[in-house]
């Protein structure tokens, strides 16, 4: 091999290793941290907008935190976007149950998408559909009520165990009355976990965020609309296809809306 | 000759006797400690009779109405006699009588001239007036010493036999804004069923602050005074705070009080109501010392400054804090939010949290001004300052909160009108609300996207393995149980009752050994034989034994072994240690031999 040809080979595979390391590098690489502090200076300069954006370049780059969530639904509000502030609200209480500002912010947005409807409309009916079990838990961590889960039904055998262990009458006795009370808390907090991670419930939850969004008898724009999604109810995705998703609504409605009109609550 | 001369000089004053007992001579004198008291005051009451050249023979006090006689003495300091057996002669003698009188009712008392007699003849004092009443002494005075009662200047009363009022004060010339705690007691010796203030002592010149729980049960102590015991109630007391120099005035204060109990209604009475008026006391406040710095206070206090967040945007409002903590009037607290040009505060709400631990008020004052950022840039606001005076040492000390910082960026917000909005923009569907969003947080952990350990398979493996740790010891205990020989079990549970009867032995339980030994015997002939042979006869026994095969030997031993237990169990034969060790001998060395014993075989 000549000299010009070796040339024009260290030079196509250096072009080669420089461009494939350009391409090969994340999006993101701007620190975290970085893009929290920018959302951040921009809340406080009034541009919500490109604060719920940063925000959402974090959620997108993996970031799941109920601070970030927090905030993103904050600058929502601020915007008037209240059903994309109730979804992550929701979701700021999901990845941390309990939030007093979350519940309090949450609150405040239905009153003010009510108010806003009302306004509108002249009346409003939005419900928050919970069952028994998702409204208990509710405030309560999923870890906690794994870790409660845990410790009972490991206290039921450890109680049979012992029964199992002694000949002391009393401490027979003891054994087996804390192994069924361990049954029945294992049975109650195996339930909350169940309900916690949405066992019991259909799909994935969700909030519609856009209004009078349609809901179509299919996941096609041609197909025929059921009816409507009104910005902030409670939804449940059931099933997915393509740029569609069916929800489940509260009063037995149902139907295909776009993915854009709803979001999910769980990061 | 000597004896006849004293004898002699003897007689010279016999001589002269019937001239002596002519010349009666006495004199009465009647006295008092004080020619004025109080209702229910004490004086002291003397009379002394000196008489000479004859036998007192009687001292007449004068009446004592209106006075309750406390006390009486009778003494006899000086007497002289002379003569012989029934002869004896009075030269000269003195008697004095001292009363303790209490005054019972208001008045002026005259005590006619107290009489002796003395020798046929009577001699009299002077009269005497004593003036009683409760106007006598000045207002304000207390005439009545209260040697038992804790004094103090500011401490007013007007005694009174049956009750009366004093209010005290802690401290009589305390500064401008010091606190003193004045007490409000009521004495008296009846019992008490309602008391009413029905004029509250007066505190104009003070700031004041109730010590005492609003609902409380009245508690008397007891207190003796002058010999005379009274229950004390404490009917008021608060903190009272100077306001002004000069001399300033409890006023006082009125009390109706029901005596009596309600059981006196049934009884037929016996319940009165009193009214009584307590004294002013007056105290003298003195000024601060100068230099008096703006708006001091008088006591101890620590300030805490905190803004509710550091970044916010420019025309919004932040939320500065301020919280006063201490001691002292903290009421009389004002600041004055500094002047820092771009920030606009407003006026600030206070709210106050009274405390009084120990009777020490104090408590925290709160400050809270909404402060607007006008302009964007970075804003100090400097440290509030308080000028606190101690009353201990007279000096002020300058108490300062913390410095704070506020970042405002952007521009402040439009004044938008809903009309000139653009209806397209998204911005614009934001309606003008009563809610309010925010604020965002400057810090989080950008904790990422975790399933959680709960949904992790491991979760599910741990819940798994304590049914399963539960299932293998259940059956690890069934196989072990299969393995094990009952003869073996049989053997060991034999040689485990031959240690409880050596046990016994040392213990000196005859019976009980014994019959751990017949038991030990049986079990293992049970072990051995395969059938049970407790609830037989020794003839059964015996039977038994042979029909396995057993040797008549070991088969005598047996039966011989377990007739002497059963002889020594209800008898005080074999109870001794030895008989007892050599029957432990003799079983082991049986139950090696039952246990040599192969029933199988024989059967």
């Amino acid at each position: 091999m000549n000299r010009p040809a070796i040339t024009e080979f260290v030079i196509t595979l250096g072009c080669l290793l420089v461009g494939g390391t350009l391409l090969g590098t994340p999006a993101h690489a701007q620190p975290t941290e970085e893009v929290f502090s920018e959302a951040n200076a921009a809340y406080f300069r009034g541009d919500h907008r490109a604060a719920a954006d940063g925000y959402a370049q974090l959620e997108a780059a993996g970031v799941a935190d109920a601070d970030v969530a927090f905030n993103r639904a904050t600058a929502h509000a601020q915007l008037g976007e209240y059903g994309r502030a109730i979804q992550y609200f929701e979701r700021a209480l999901h990845l941390r149950p309990g939030d007093d500002d979350a519940t309090a912010g949450l609150g405040a947005a239905r009153r003010a998408l009510a108010r806003r409807i009302t306004d509108a409309e002249g009346e409003v009916e939005l419900s928050e559909q919970r069952g028994f079990g998702e409204a208990i838990v509710r405030d309560l961590s999923e870890p906690f009520l794994a870790a409660t889960t845990l410790a009972v039904w490991a206290l039921i055998f450890i109680a049979l165990w012992v029964r199992m262990g002694t000949q002391r009458a009393r401490l027979r006795l003891a054994a087996s009355i804390t192994a069924v009370l361990a049954v029945l808390a294992t049975s109650i907090f195996g339930a909350l976990l169940g309900a916690k991670r949405g066992v019991f419930h259909e799909g994935e939850r969700a909030v519609i965020v856009e209004d009078h969004g349609a809901l179509l008898e299919g996941p096609d724009p041609r197909a025929e609309t059921r009816g409507e999604a009104r910005e902030g109810e409670q939804a449940s995705i059931v099933d997915t296809d393509g740029d569609y998703a069916r929800v489940a609504l509260s009063g037995g409605r149902s139907g295909w809306v776009l993915t854009s009109q709803v979001g999910r609550i769980a990061p | 000759m000597r004896a006849l001369l004293f004898a002699c000089v003897l007689a010279i004053p016999f001589a002269f006797t019937p001239l002596a007992s002519a010349q009666i001579t006495a004199r009465v004198v009647m006295t008092t400690d004080r020619a004025e008291v109080p209702v229910g005051g004490t004086l002291r009451l003397q009379v002394r009779a000196d008489v000479s050249g004859a036998e007192m023979d009687d001292v007449s006090l004068p009446s004592l109405q209106g006075f309750v006689v406390r006390s009486r003495q009778v003494s006899r300091p000086m007497q002289f006699r002379f003569g012989f057996g029934g002869q004896q002669q009075m030269v000269q003698s003195t008697t004095i009588h001292t009363l303790t009188l209490e005054a019972t009712r208001a008045g002026r008392f005259e005590f006619a001239p107290a009489r002796v007699t003395a020798g046929g003849q009577t001699f009299q004092s002077d009269s005497l007036t004593v003036v009683v009443g409760g106007s006598s002494a000045p207002p304000g005075q207390q005439t009545e010493p209260a040697p038992d009662t804790p004094r103090a200047l500011g401490d007013g009363a007007q005694y009174d036999p049956v009750a009366f009022l004093r209010t005290v004060v802690s401290e009589t010339e305390p500064y401008v804004g010091q606190q003193i705690e004045v007490t409000l007691y009521l004495y008296t010796r009846t019992q008490v069923r309602m008391p009413h203030v029905t004029r509250e002592p007066g505190a104009d010149g003070f700031w004041v602050h109730d010590l005492l729980p609003p609902s409380r049960t009245l508690e008397a102590t007891r207190q003796v005074i002058n010999g005379v015991p009274f229950d004390v109630y404490v009917i008021r007391r608060f903190a009272a705070f100077p306001l002004r120099a000069g001399e300033l005035v409890i006023s006082a204060p009125e009390m109706r009080i029901e005596t009596g109990s309600l059981l006196n209604l049934f009884n037929g009475g016996g319940n009165e109501t009193l009214e009584r008026t307590g004294v002013p006391v007056t105290i003298e406040a003195r000024p601060l010392p100068e230099p008096v710095p703006s708006m001091p206070l008088v006591g101890r206090a620590t300030i805490e400054t905190t803004i509710d967040r550091a970044q916010a945007r420019t025309g919004d409002a932040v939320t500065v804090r301020a919280a006063v903590r201490g001691s002292g009037n903290l009421r009389d607290i004002r600041f004055r939010f500094p002047e820092v040009p771009g920030l606009r505060a407003l006026e600030p709400t206070i709210d106050d949290q009274v405390e009084q631990p120990n009777d020490i008020v104090g408590g925290t004052r709160t400050f809270e001004w909404l402060v607007v950022p006008e302009q964007p840039g970075s804003y100090r606001i400097p440290p509030l300052v308080l000028h606190a005076f101690d009353v201990t040492t007279g000096r002020f000390t300058a108490v300062r909160g913390e410095e704070l910082t506020l970042e405002a960026a952007g521009n402040a917000a439009p004044e938008t009108t809903p009309s000139t909005m653009d209806p397209a923009s998204p911005e614009t569907n934001q309606t003008p609300t009563e809610e309010s969003f925010g604020p965002i947080r400057n810090r989080s952990a950008l904790s990422r996207h975790r399933a959680p350990w709960s949904s992790q398979p491991w979760f599910l493996a741990l819940l798994g393995l304590f049914p399963l740790a539960f299932v293998m010891t259940l059956l690890v205990g069934r196989w072990r149980k299969r393995e094990v020989d009952p003869s073996k079990e049989n053997a060991k549970l034999a040689r485990r009752r031959l240690d409880d009867a050596r046990r016994l032995a040392s213990e000196g339980e005859a019976r009980a050994f014994y019959a751990e030994i017949a038991r030990a015997i049986q079990g293992a002939l049970e072990a051995r034989l395969g059938e049970a042979v407790g609830g037989l006869t020794h003839g059964q026994l015996r039977t038994a034994i042979r029909r396995h095969g057993m040797d008549e030997d070991l088969t005598r031993r047996i039966l011989e072994e377990l007739e002497s237990c059963d002889f020594a169990r209800f008898s005080s034969a074999g109870a001794s240690r030895d008989e007892m060790d050599a029957c432990l001998t003799r079983t082991r060395s049986l139950l090696a031999g039952i246990d040599a014993f192969d029933a199988k075989v024989a059967a």
